[in-house]
Order: C-alpha cells, then sequence, then structure tokens
C-alpha cells in the first residue's frame, strides 16, 4: 500500500475487486433462505482465449493438484470453448459458498500463467422465480448484474430489474448502468 | 424528418449523424463550387434543387438511416388491420408505406411528406412489449403526426435553416469574392483561410441554434400528437401505459453479448457520450412524466364527456364492426 493510499485510506483496487466478488458469500445466506432466489451447484470462468491447454495438461494443471489437496477437495472442473472463440472453465461443487472460492482460485491460477487480462466474467447459475437465471461477475468493472432467461434467446427484463433489486439490497455491488447488463448467449452449464 | 414515441439514443444519434453528415456534405459541396468561381445564383440554384430532393426523398433516407423494412399485409397483418382501421377513423389515406425495425427497443415512427405518401414503421420490440391496445394508442399517436403534418412542418423548417446557412456561408464569401459573378479580387491565401474557417464556425453555430429551436416546436407538436391519438383511440390511458413500458429502464439493458462488446470496445465512443443538458435541449420529446400527466387530463375529460353520454368515436367505430 502506497503511502497517499495509506494517508487517505483508500483501498487499492485489486482488494476492493476481491471485497466486491466476495460480497456475493456474504449474501447467500439470506437470499437462499428468504427469497425466490436458488443458488446452484456450478458456476463458470469466462476466458476470453482461443486455447486453454495449460489447463488440460496433468503436469501443470493447477485443478488437478488442488483436487489432490485440501484446498479443493471433490471438485469438477471441465474446459468447454464456445461459439464467440472464448472458454469457459467450468466448477462443480457442493454448496455454493465453495464454487465461489473455486472460481476464485482458478482465476488465480490463470492470473499466474499471465493470462489475467483475458478474464472477462464469473458466472453463476442459479434459479430465480423458477426461471434459468445467472449472476454475472463482470471481472473489469468488479459488479455483478444479472441474466434472467426466459428462453434460449430472450431474457426477462423486468425479473432481472428486480433481482438486481433484490441482490443490491444484500449489499452485493450491482452495475448501476443497465445498459452494460450485457448478456451472455449460450452459456453452456 | 421523423416523429418518434418514445427515446431510443442509438436511433437517435443515427438519425442525428445521417442529418448532420449531409448537411455537412452539403455545406462541403457549396463551398468547393464558390471556391471554383461558380457564379451564386447557379449555387443557389443547386442548394434549392438538392433541398427539394431531401425533401421528397425524406422518406427513403429515414428507412435506410434506421434500416426499417417495409412489410406487406401479408407478412403483418395484425399490424396492417390496426393502421388501416386507425387511418379510416382518422380520415386519412392508409400510409403508403408500413416498415418493421429489428430493434428489441420498444419504438415507432411516422415520416413522409404528406398523408399519402407517409410511412409507419415500428420496432419488433414495440410489437412484443406493448398489448394489442397499448400498440394501437401508438400508432394512433403516429398518424396524428401524418395527420397534422407535423414531418412536413418540421422538413419545411429544417430546409429553411439550412438555407440560411447556405446564404450565410455565401455571403461570408461573397465579401471575400466580390460580386455576384463570382470573380475573384483577392489571393491572400491565409486571410482566406481564416475567412473561410469563420465563415464555416458561423454556420455551424446557426444550424445548432436553429435546431433548438426546431426541436422546441417538436416538442410541441409532440403533446398536440398525443391528444389527437388519445382522441382517435378515446383511450388515453393506454398511450399513458404504453409511455411507460417505452421509456422504463427495462429498455436500457441491452442485447449484445459481452463478448461482443468486449471484442469490439476499442471503437467505442458513443457510450462516452451520457445524456446531460445539451442533451435535454436537444430533445425533439417532451418528459415522459409530462406526457403522461397530460394523458391523464385528456382521460379525466373524456370521463366528464362520458356522463353527457359522450361515446369516442373509436368505440362507435368498434360497436358498428
Amino acid at each position: 500500500m502506497s503511502l497517499l493510499t495509506k494517508i487517505l485510506g483508500r483501498k487499492n483496487n485489486a482488494q476492493k475487486n476481491r471485497e466486491n466478488y466476495f460480497s456475493i458469500i456474504q449474501a447467500y445466506q439470506e437470499l437462499q433462505s428468504n427469497t425466490q432466489l436458488k443458488f446452484g451447484d456450478v458456476a463458470g470462468l469466462l476466458v476470453n482465449k482461443e486455447n486453454l491447454e495449460f489447463l488440460n495438461t496433468q503436469e501443470n494443471n493447477p485443478f488437478f493438484k488442488a483436487t489432490n489437496t485440501e484446498t479443493l477437495p471433490n471438485s469438477s472442473f471441465s474446459i468447454e470453448k464456445d461459439d464467440h472463440s472464448t472458454n469457459w472453465v467450468i466448477i462443480h461443487g457442493e454448496n455454493f459458498p465453495q464454487i465461489v472460492e473455486r472460481i476464485h482460485f482458478a482465476g488465480e491460477k490463470i492470473t499466474d500463467q499471465g493470462f489475467g487480462d483475458l478474464i472477462l466474467a464469473a458466472v453463476f447459475c442459479v434459479e430465480y422465480n423458477s426461471k434459468k437465471t445467472y449472476i454475472i461477475f463482470n471481472v473489469k468493472s468488479a459488479q455483478f448484474h444479472p441474466l434472467v432467461l426466459e428462453d434460449e434467446k430472450t431474457r426477462d427484463n423486468m425479473q432481472e430489474i428486480n433481482l438486481g433489486t433484490l441482490l443490491g439490497s444484500e449489499k452485493i455491488p450491482i452495475e448501476k448502468n443497465l445498459e452494460l447488463w450485457h448478456p451472455l448467449w449460450g452459456i453452456p452449464f | 424528418m421523423h416523429q418518434n414515441i418514445g427515446r431510443d439514443r442509438s436511433l437517435t444519434i443515427r438519425m442525428a449523424f445521417t442529418f448532420l453528415m449531409l448537411f455537412f456534405v452539403y455545406l462541403l459541396f457549396i463551398g468547393v463550387l464558390i471556391a471554383l468561381g461558380v457564379p451564386f445564383m447557379f449555387t443557389l440554384g443547386f442548394a434549392i434543387v438538392m433541398s427539394i430532393f431531401q425533401y421528397y426523398g425524406s422518406d427513403k433516407l429515414v428507412l435506410m438511416a434506421t434500416k426499417a423494412k417495409v412489410v406487406t399485409n401479408k407478412e403483418e397483418p395484425a399490424l396492417h388491420e390496426i393502421i388501416e382501421r386507425l387511418s379510416l377513423i382518422a380520415e386519412i389515406p392508409k400510409p403508403k408505406k408500413i416498415a418493421v425495425m429489428d430493434s428489441h427497443v420498444p419504438n415507432a415512427f411516422a415520416t413522409g411528406r404528406n398523408p399519402k405518401n407517409s410511412v409507419v414503421a415500428v420496432t419488433k420490440g414495440l410489437m412484443s412489449k406493448l398489448n394489442k391496445k397499448e400498440l394501437e394508442a401508438v400508432i394512433a399517436h403516429e398518424l396524428s403526426h401524418i395527420k397534422n403534418r407535423d414531418v412536413m412542418v418540421l422538413t419545411w423548417s429544417s430546409v429553411i435553416v439550412i438555407m440560411a446557412g447556405y446564404l450565410l456561408q455565401m455571403m461570408v464569401f461573397m465579401s471575400i469574392f466580390g460580386g455576384f459573378g463570382g470573380h475573384r479580387r483577392n489571393n491572400d491565401s491565409g486571410q482566406l483561410g481564416m475567412i473561410i474557417m469563420v465563415a464555416f464556425a458561423v454556420t455551424i453555430l446557426v444550424y445548432f441554434i436553429s435546431q433548438i429551436l426546431i426541436m422546441a416546436l417538436s416538442r410541441y407538436r409532440e403533446f398536440s400528437a398525443d391528444l389527437g391519438g388519445a382522441y382517435l383511440t378515446g383511450e388515453p390511458l393506454h398511450l399513458a401505459s404504453a409511455l411507460t413500458k417505452i421509456s422504463s429502464d427495462m429498455n436500457r439493458i441491452p442485447e449484445k453479448d459481452m463478448r461482443q462488446i468486449e471484442h469490439a470496445s476499442a471503437f467505442f465512443i458513443i457510450p462516452a457520450i451520457k445524456s446531460n443538458t445539451v442533451a435535454k435541449l436537444f430533445s425533439s420529446h417532451p418528459k415522459v412524466e409530462d406526457r403522461i400527466k397530460k394523458l391523464n387530463d385528456i382521460q379525466k375529460n373524456l370521463d366528464s364527456r362520458k356522463f353527457s353520454n359522450y361515446e369516442p368515436p373509436y368505440k362507435n367505430f368498434r360497436q358498428k364492426k
């Protein structure tokens, strides 16, 4: 921390982004028990890179190593390409907080390999009012926004606004500019 | 020139950009003609011809700028039916062209130099997000624009502005080149460049001030189309609820995939231009809240008339059917 930051008491960006990201764990319990939001057991990391070979080779595979340690017990992950020349690192877990941790772990490993700038979003699969829904964490802005699906190619804007308000009320940082609530079509999980 | 019921920033920007560019192209062309020593009267005649061309071609220009696709009765029977029925009640000919724009943002516009040659265009979003009554209310509003000949009024005001711009520019050039014959008497290139720049700056200033005035006129005519549309259907509150839907936050949520934005972000300049006071001055539409308030007043007025057995024309028409 620089002297200036110390004096002004400002948090640096990385720390702030990290806090924003993990705020969803703090809100999870309340949202799961008292709202129409049901958290799932799968999430993905969207990486703007054609090839994530390094994750697949066993010897370098941070996930492979991690699954055999206490860091990520019982984890499973897969990599899927999509039609947009992007890759998804898909992670399953036993409960939501665990998935949030694992996605963060995966992000750190990809960053270690020098591809941190290519991570676009962390995406959590949930259900809202019985509709397939994703909570998207935009890595660049470190803000969340919802994507509630009507069907494969249609989003339910009204429900998204409701969900955005709901998440915001639990102190999850929600992107204020609705024009930046970009969807991600064809999420493979 | 067009009239649209709600606000669609990208559409508005595209339209404004098209007309602004057109204006600059004319200006540049005329400037070159004068600089080449072409006689003033010839240039003026050319400017008038160009303006007339724009006036007659404005509908095609707007359709091109908005990428609206003209649809037949077979392709969109429900839309054609609503427009035909409401045109009949409004006592205007059915618009020559009915078009659909491929946008999820609900919006509509009417254009064309007179009722006979008019065009009504709606977005796909308008058809999917509004119910039938609301869609009818929006179309009634657009038909009121046609009936009021708003497109003609606003197009002519713009033509006058453009002409004023030309004349101003020419007068400045005249002071350099002297006389209406266009004979050069001064070849001092430094001074010439300076005067050309001043001429352009003044012309652009005149253009912007005139635009502010035209937009004020447009906002007034918007209220008048709300009133006309409301009386046409006899149900002003449906237009109010359509306006609420059109202007709501929901429509700000994009459809474009985050990955596409990521790939194109280097070329983005538009999102940096946010709405502000300047945008309000140039806004062709009054505030939605004000419009809804006025529509509620119309409803109250209609209600009071209902007690004296008043039946709106639209309902009479339906009963006859």
